[in-house]
Order: C-alpha cells, then sequence, then structure tokens
C-alpha cells in the first residue's frame, strides 16, 4: 500500500438525492495512489452512485471530489469536470459493449478520441490485448464473444489510454462462480502490474475481503465503516458491517457482570458467557446485550468440554458444503446460525445430535443490544 | 422541481455547455411550435371569426360552431365514423394477434410469407387498392357480383363496395390488420418463453396459458397499438371519400371535406369539426402516453429464449388461412389494378375489345403525369431527408437530456397523429396565406414538404425513441468515460447503432409522403401537385383507367422503398414501434 498520509482521491461531504430519496449522505472518503479501495454494500446503498459520482457521470448535490490535489467537483465553487475530461477508466456492469465495433475498434475509441498516430494506436491496443489474455481477437465483433470474454474486452477499453483511476461496478456479476474467480486473481495481478488505483463496487464480501487493500461498507447511502479486510472482519464497528462481512454466531442475553473491558453474560435459559466487550460500548448490569463470535474460533474437541464458556447444542439441520458444515443449532431456548469445522473423527455430525461448543472467551465479542 | 433545485454559481465552460444546449433544444421546440401548434392556434381562432356581411371585417362569435352541429346528417355523421371504428377494431385486433401470436409462439410453416404479405399490406397506398376492390365488388360491374349472379343464379348483385360494410370490408383489407400485425410482433417475439413453461409445469393447458399469462402480459402492447389505431382509424379520409359519397354515406372527415369544397366554402365550420375530433381524440392521447410511460418496454433480453409451441395438425390448416388472408389483401387488388390499367374501359370485361395499352402510351407521355411525378419525388425525397435528421434530433432530446421542457417537445410529436390530415393542412393553408413571411412560399413543393413532415412525425419519433431506449445509455457513457465529447459520442456510437432505424425511417416517412393525401389536400395547387392527387383528381373524374396507372407508380415507388427499408430493418433484427 502506499502512503496513506496524501490522499490521491479525496471524497469530502459528497451528498446527493433523487426526488426524494436521500441517495447519499456526506460520503467521505480518502484513496491512495495504487489502491484497491471496493465499496461494499447491500443493493441500494448507495455505492453505485458514489461511483457514477466520481467517474462523472452524475452530479452530487454537494460535497468535492479532488483528483491529485485537482478539483472536479465542487458544488461550493461550482465546479464540475465532465467524464470525459477526467482520465477515468470504468467498467460497466452490463459491460457496455458498443454492438456495431469490433474487438480492436472498441480499444481503439479511447485512443482514437484522444487523437493519437494510427501505429501507436495499434501499439498499444495490442498490448493491453496481450495484457487481458486476448491477443488475436481483434477482428472479432465485441458483441459476439463469451462473457468472460466481453470482460477483457471492456477491461482493455478502460486500461488502454492508462487511467488516473480504474473504476469497476459489479464488474463479476454476470459471470458464473468459476470464472469469477479467475477474474478475481486476474484482475488482482494486473492491477499489481500496472499500478493503477482500483475502486471496486461489489455487493459480494469475498470478492471485496480477496480483491481490496481496503473497504468501504455502506448502508443507506452513509459509509459505515471503512478499514482493511482483516480490520472489518475482526472488529466491526457496529451490527451491520459484523453481520455483513462474514458469519457470526450471536446468542442474545443480559450482562450480569460489566467491567470496562470485558463482561459476563447470562443466555436466555442456557447458562453463562465471558467476553471482552465492544470496543468503545460500556455496559451495567441487566442490560440486554449480544454475544457474537466468528464460527472459526469455536471449539468443539471433547477434550475441552468442561471449561468456562462451554454450551450444549443440539444440531437442527446440517448442510454439508464441502470444507466446513452450514448449520442450524438450538442452544438453549435460542436458535442460531453458524459454521461447524467437519470433525477430525469420522463419527461426523447429523441432525439431532448433540455438541458440545467452547467459547474461548477472547474470541467472545459483547454488543449491546438495542431494542 | 427545477425550482426548488438551488443551483450554484456556474463555472464559464459548464455555463457555455449548457447555454449551446439549451439553445439547440430550444430552436427544435420552437420549429415544432410554428409547424404543429401555431396552425392549430389559428384554427382555434379562426373558429370564432365571423364575417359581419360586408366582406372586409370580421368579428368573434360562435356563428361556426353553431353552423358545423346544426349541418344536416352531422349527427348521422358521427354515428358512422363510430360505427366504422368500432366494427373494423373488433375484426381487426382479435385477428392481428392471433396471427402475432402464431407467427411469433408457434411452428407455423411458412412465418415468412405471412410476414411479407402483412408488411406489403401495410405499405400499399389505400387509394389503388381501392380501385383494385371496385373492380371485384362494384354493384352493376364488380367481376365477383358477376360471377356470383351467374353462378348462383341471383336476380341482386350480392356485395356492394359503396356501402357501410363496403367501407369497413376495404379498410380490413387495406392497414387495419396489417398494421396492429407489424406493431405486435416485437412484442410477441421477445415474449420470454419460460413465462409460458412456468405456466405450463404448474398445470396450465395451453389456451389457458395464453389467456393468463400471454394476454396478460402482452395487455400494454395490445393495448397500445389498439389506441393509436384507433386514433389514426378516426381520421381515416380517402376510402371513405371514394366509396362513401354515392350512397350519401359520410363521416367526419369527408364531412369535413364537404363543407370545405362547398359553394361557398364553408372552412370555419369544417375546422370546428376537426377541433371536434380533436377534442375526442386528446384523452386517448394522454391514455396513451401513461400506458407508454407505466411500463418499461425493454423486453429484450439476452436471456429470452424462443421455443415455439407445437400446432401439429393445426399447421398447415392455420398456414392456409391466414396465407389466403394475406393473399387477399395484396395480391388480388394489385392484380385488379394492374389489369384494370389495360382494359379499354375498367372493370369491362364484355367489350369487343377487352385490353389495349392506349392508356399506358397517352398517360406517360402527358407531361402532367411526369409534372406529378417530379413532386412527388422532390417532396417524398426531401421529407425522408429532413425527416431522419429532424426526428432523430427530437427523439434525442426527449429521450437522452434532461430539458424541463422535454415533455412538452414530446407532446407536440403527439399531437399532428390526432389532428385529421385535411385540417393541419388547412391549418397550413391559414399559416402560409396569413403570415406574410411565409406567403411567397404558398405554391411551392416546399409546403407540402411540411405537411407531410407534420403528418410523419409522430411515427418517426417514436420508432426512434423506442430504438434509443433500449440502446442502453450505458454504451453513451462508456464512451463518456472513455474521454469522447458529446458529439464525437453521438457521431461514433449513437448514429452508428441507430443507422439502420434512421435509414428505415427515413424509407417510412418516404412512403407515408408519395401516398398521403388527406395532410396535402387542401394546400395543392396546380404547380405542385403530386401523384397521389393526380390520381384522386383522375378518379373524381370518373377516369378510371388513368388512375389506375397513376395507383400502379405509386405501388411501385413505395413498396420499392418500403422493401429497401425492410431489408435493412431486418438484417439488423430492428424492433418496430
Amino acid at each position: 500500500m502506499q502512503d496513506e498520509r496524501k490522499p490521491f482521491l479525496e471524497l469530502s461531504g459528497i451528498s446527493k438525492r433523487f426526488q426524494a430519496v436521500r441517495a447519499l449522505e456526506d460520503i467521505s472518503l480518502d484513496i491512495g495512489r495504487g489502491e484497491i479501495v471496493s465499496l461494499l454494500g447491500p443493493s441500494g446503498c448507495g455505492k453505485s452512485t458514489t461511483l457514477r459520482i466520481i467517474a462523472g457521470l452524475e452530479q452530487p448535490d454537494g460535497g468535492q471530489i479532488t483528483l491529485d490535489g485537482k478539483v472536479l467537483v465542487s458544488t461550493e465553487r461550482g465546479t464540475f469536470v465532465p467524464a470525459q475530461k477526467r482520465n477515468m477508466g470504468m467498467v460497466f456492469q452490463s459491460y457496455a459493449i458498443w454492438p456495431h465495433l469490433s474487438v480492436y475498434d472498441t480499444v481503439a475509441y479511447p485512443l482514437a478520441v484522444r487523437k493519437l498516430a494510427k501505429d501507436e494506436i495499434a501499439a498499444k491496443v495490442h498490448k493491453v490485448l496481450q495484457q487481458v489474455g486476448l491477443a488475436g481477437h481483434g477482428e472479432r465483433m465485441a458483441s459476439t464473444l463469451s462473457g468472460g470474454q466481453q470482460q477483457r474486452v471492456v477491461l482493455a477499453r478502460a486500461l488502454v489510454y492508462e487511467p488516473h483511476v480504474l473504476l469497476l461496478d459489479e464488474p463479476f456479476s454476470n459471470l458464473d462462480s468459476k470464472l469469477r474467480e479467475q477474474m478475481r486473481i486476474d484482475l488482482k495481478l494486473l492491477q499489481q502490474r500496472l499500478g493503477v488505483t482500483v475502486i471496486l463496487v461489489t455487493h459480494d464480501q469475498i470478492e471485496a475481503l480477496g480483491l481490496s487493500d481496503r473497504i468501504a461498507v455502506m448502508n443507506t447511502g452513509r459509509i459505515e465503516q471503512v478499514g482493511t479486510p482483516s480490520a472489518l472482519y475482526d472488529e466491526p464497528g457496529s451490527p451491520f458491517v459484523r453481520d455483513f462481512i462474514g458469519m457470526s454466531l450471536k446468542l442474545e442475553g443480559r450482562a450480569v457482570e460489566a467491567g470496562t473491558q470485558e463482561a459476563t453474560i447470562e443466555l436466555d435459559g442456557s447458562g453463562r458467557l465471558t467476553g471482552r466487550l465492544q470496543n468503545g460500548s460500556a455496559l451495567k448490569a441487566g442490560d440486554a446485550v449480544v454475544a457474537a463470535i466468528r464460527p472459526e474460533k469455536l471449539i468443539t474437541e471433547s477434550s475441552r468440554a468442561n471449561a468456562d464458556n462451554a454450551l450444549d447444542a443440539t444440531i437442527k439441520a446440517l448442510l454439508f458444503v464441502g470444507d466446513r458444515y452450514e448449520c442450524v443449532l438450538q442452544i438453549g431456548a435460542q436458535e442460531v446460525r453458524t459454521f461447524l469445522p467437519r470433525p477430525r473423527n469420522s463419527a461426523g455430525y447429523a441432525a439431532g445430535v448433540q455438541v458440545r461448543l467452547t467459547l474461548p472467551a477472547p474470541e467472545v465479542v459483547i454488543w449491546p443490544r438495542s431494542s | 422541481m427545477a425550482a426548488i433545485e438551488l443551483s450554484p454559481p456556474l463555472h464559464p465552460a459548464r455555463m457555455r455547455r449548457r447555454f449551446m444546449r439549451n439553445t439547440a433544444c430550444t430552436i427544435v421546440l420552437l420549429a415544432m411550435i410554428l409547424f404543429v401548434l401555431y396552425p392549430l392556434a389559428l384554427l382555434l381562432y379562426g373558429s370564432f371569426l365571423v364575417d359581419t356581411g360586408t366582406g372586409v371585417r370580421q368579428e368573434l362569435g360562435l356563428d361556426n360552431w353553431i353552423t358545423a352541429w346544426a349541418q344536416p346528417g352531422m349527427v348521422q355523421a358521427i354515428v358512422n365514423t363510430v360505427r366504422r371504428v368500432l366494427l373494423t377494431e373488433v375484426f381487426a385486433l382479435p385477428t392481428a394477434v392471433l396471427i402475432a401470436w402464431l407467427v411469433a409462439r408457434t411452428d407455423i410453416p411458412g412465418k415468412r410469407i405471412i410476414d411479407n404479405f402483412f408488411w406489403i399490406a401495410l405499405f400499399l397506398p389505400s387509394l389503388p387498392v381501392v380501385l383494385g376492390w371496385i373492380m371485384l365488388l362494384d354493384p352493376g360491374d364488380g367481376l365477383l357480383n358477376k360471377w356470383a349472379m351467374a353462378r348462383l343464379g341471383l336476380a341482386e348483385p350480392p356485395l356492394d363496395i359503396y356501402s357501410f360494410w363496403g367501407i369497413v370490408f376495404v379498410h380490413l383489407a387495406t392497414r387495419s390488420i396489417a398494421a396492429k400485425y407489424i406493431f405486435l410482433s416485437p412484442a410477441f417475439r421477445n415474449f420470454d418463453s419460460a413465462l409460458e413453461e412456468a405456466s405450463t409445469m404448474v398445470g396450465s393447458t395451453p389456451l389457458g396459458t395464453i389467456r393468463r399469462i400471454v394476454i396478460p402480459v402482452l395487455l400494454p402492447a395490445i393495448l397500445i397499438t389498439m389506441a393509436i389505431s384507433l386514433t389514426h382509424s378516426l381520421e381515416s379520409f380517402e376510402i371513405e371519400l371514394v366509396l362513401g359519397p354515392p350512397t350519401n354515406f359520410y363521416v367526419f372527415s369527408t364531412k369535413m371535406y364537404v363543407l370545405m369544397q362547398g359553394n361557398p366554402p364553408l372552412f370555419g365550420a369544417a375546422t370546428v369539426l376537426g377541433l371536434s375530433v380533436l377534442i375526442a381524440i386528446l384523452p386517448l392521447i394522454v391514455w396513451q402516453q401513461r400506458l407508454i410511460s407505466a411500463r418499461s418496454f425493454v423486453t429484450v433480453t439476452s436471456h429470452y429464449q424462443r421455443r415455439p409451441l407445437r400446432l401439429r395438425a393445426l399447421r398447415w390448416p392455420l398456414f392456409a388461412a391466414i396465407a389466403a388472408l394475406g393473399f387477399v389483401i395484396t395480391v388480388i387488388p394489385t392484380a385488379c389494378l394492374i389489369a384494370g390499367t389495360f382494359m379499354n374501359l375498367f372493370g369491362h370485361f364484355d367489350l369487343a375489345a377487352v385490353w389495349t395499352t392506349d392508356h399506358w402510351r397517352k398517360v406517360l407521355t402527358d407531361p402532367v403525369l411526369i409534372n406529378a411525378m417530379d413532386n412527388t419525388l422532390i417532396i417524398a425525397g426531401s421529407a425522408a431527408a429532413i425527416g431522419a435528421a429532424w426526428f432523430s434530433l427530437v427523439a434525442y432530446i426527449s429521450v437522452r437530456t434532461a430539458w424541463p421542457l422535454r415533455k412538452a417537445l414530446d407532446f407536440m410529436t403527439w399531437l399532428p397523429a390526432s389532428l385529421p390530415g385535411i385540417i393541419l393542412g388547412l391549418g397550413l393553408l391559414w399559416m402560409f396565406l396569413t403570415v406574410p413571411l411565409f406567403k411567397p412560399l404558398y405554391g411551392t413543393l416546399f409546403v407540402l414538404v411540411v405537411a407531410v413532415l407534420i403528418n410523419a412525425v409522430t411515427t418517426g419519433v417514436q420508432l426512434i425513441k423506442s430504438n434509443m431506449i433500449q440502446v442502453g445509455y450505458e454504451l453513451e457513457e462508456a464512451s463518456f468515460v472513455a474521454g469522447g465529447g458529446w458529439l464525437y459520442t453521438f457521431r461514433r456510437i449513437v448514429l452508428p447503432i441507430l443507422a439502420p432505424v434512421l435509414i428505415s425511417v427515413a424509407l417510412l416517412t418516404f412512403n407515408s409522403a408519395a401516398r398521403n393525401i388527406a395532410n396535402i389536400v387542401m394546400i395543392v395547387t396546380g404547380d405542385n401537385r403530386p401523384l397521389s392527387l393526380l390520381q384522386i383528381d383522375y378518379m373524381a373524374d370518373g377516369q378510371y383507367e388513368p388512375a389506375a396507372i397513376v395507383g400502379v407508380i405509386i405501388v411501385v415507388l413505395t413498396l420499392g422503398f418500403a422493401f429497401v427499408a425492410r431489408l435493412i430493418s431486418r438484417r439488423v433484427g430492428m424492433v418496430t414501434a
């Protein structure tokens, strides 16, 4: 990652309304040169609108965007640099393949716009087609290619003029899962080679976690949290981020003892748990709480069965998904979803089987529960 | 909405761009106002002008409105119009829906043949077709009548084209079914067969699926087709003009024409009738627009599959029935028309010498015909060229810009479709005669080009619009992001993608200009008379043979161009309307 002290692309206070709907509220985000930043969130959270505002395809109602110190948008100063002057590359969700152009002409288009010489265009187009793995496909009509190839075409179109920033709007959502994995790796390698700054919009956490240097999690037009993938996963700042990224086993209860760092809680009918308080929250005895733990931190070995923080659970439903189980457990009066690792002995799990789970206290996070 | 928006101070470059855009849009809007709204306003004003008897001064009053509605036979004409329109719809719409469904969704054989029949029927000018049918169904000399009387021993001719049912029949046999079929087929073609299959899987019969799934999903398309054809049908003119008067049968539009042709011509009263039609049709237009805006018509996706329903034993009988219909509405009248041009006396096979080429020789050497042909080619050619450019500009503004007045512009493109053609013509006549600036233009071909363009504006703009909507704005945005400016994008992305549509619109405009009668009948003078009016003048004179020859020439011209349009649109799978 580059020096984050000096932001390359800087969004501050961006807001946008569509008629009565508030699409974006006070979006501020700094992106370093060469960074890959994902905008992650459920559909309708405003991530695509943010991307389109960065691209210049949409005008914000308020706020400012600067690129390398140069103001692109400032509603205060009345500045708006149109999309074609921003030198950004964009891959659209629908690809936006021009139906009347060949692969070569499609990729050459941005260079023709920039009035480059013919042989220079040819050299650049061939180089970028090579880079995206489409060498030799230049004469084909872009619209006749397969989905994966079309995506490489639009990637080449976005990269051929060496844009300051590459914007990707759900670029892999139209591909099947195998191809998606392949493209993810190809994109990461390509980005490392070119060093281009990338902003990626996605609703797929795997995509965001795997590709990004940092992720901005968005919800209802706001940025909930910005951080590295591991920081977001390990230290989610809000219940929304905790639940949107990764899986948690969650149990409800009430605090019986609360310190500044730790708390012990009484679960509804199944025993007691000790865990650490979620950063910045304060509890007193009697408060409603949620205890959350990442499934991979659960211990199922029977050798630890008598330790503290151990609970009895009954398997209600079990889905084998290869490297682990997805299951619904009954713990006391609560039904919870979680993953379970495959046990080492072949005796396996089944619906109706009872397991004893240990939840190591440092891994359990106690969150205040708002009613 | 725009008023609430607090606009920040603008950057000079941005202000210049906005100014340019606004200026361009305003010019387009002003032109539409000048050629559509202004004549209309003149008509409205004129309908309240009353002669004071001195011959010079006029004052405001309701006399015209009273005269118009007090005309003898007025009520009957309205009843006739409504009955004629409704009866035609009752036959035409279900037939068109059925045929569109059969061709698009089943394994009926000969789809291309059926399709071509209806395209030809759509482009055949009605007047020549009427002539062909007169040869067959004339109560005195009609071939079918004579045959039926001889064979079946009837004392009276059983069929009469000069009657209410004759007029309904000719409507069905010209554009009524054909136009609906052409409008409906894209919707039926693009229907995702997964919807039908889902209905089959839950246990519905094929007919149940049509009733519960296909029709409801396609209902908006069907309703829009109906609304458009109702408007067109209400204004229908030339068929009634030829077939109605002999039996004293008048509809609204012919009644209007009679008022204008009277001595003295009652322009004011005729205008009142025209405006009344507009008022009657306005709710239809509003309804039409609401239907269209209420639904996204982007039905074309890359995922739809077409799995045709198997008709089994019904395949060939159904094909035979539809092909026969197609044959009846295209080949038969055209053949009669052509035969008529080579006959000594049109439709008379009982003369000593039936056949002759004299008429052709006479007409082809007649400078009147050469002049009319030149006029038609110039009018239709310029209308096609100007139309394609003008309509695409209007469509682009209303689809792709956020210009505050684009809705008004769009509405204005619908107005001409809702005004009877002769009234629009009358409005233009007023305009070109009363505005000093325009007066020198009266009698020139330019006036007629304007008139036929106004007639073609609705279809042309809507066609381009629907295609623009389907193209998807992201294709343009991709160009902006790649660095292309507005003009560059228009030239290298928008135009090439829409080129087939624009060519088709140009050719359609040519076709409609070459056949047009209603819009120009009031403003044609001797010098600028085109073929279509020459034909009607011959017919009014009772000279059916030269009328038929002119008809054949129009058919050749219009069909020739239509076929080119069809070829182009088929090659790119263009969706019409």
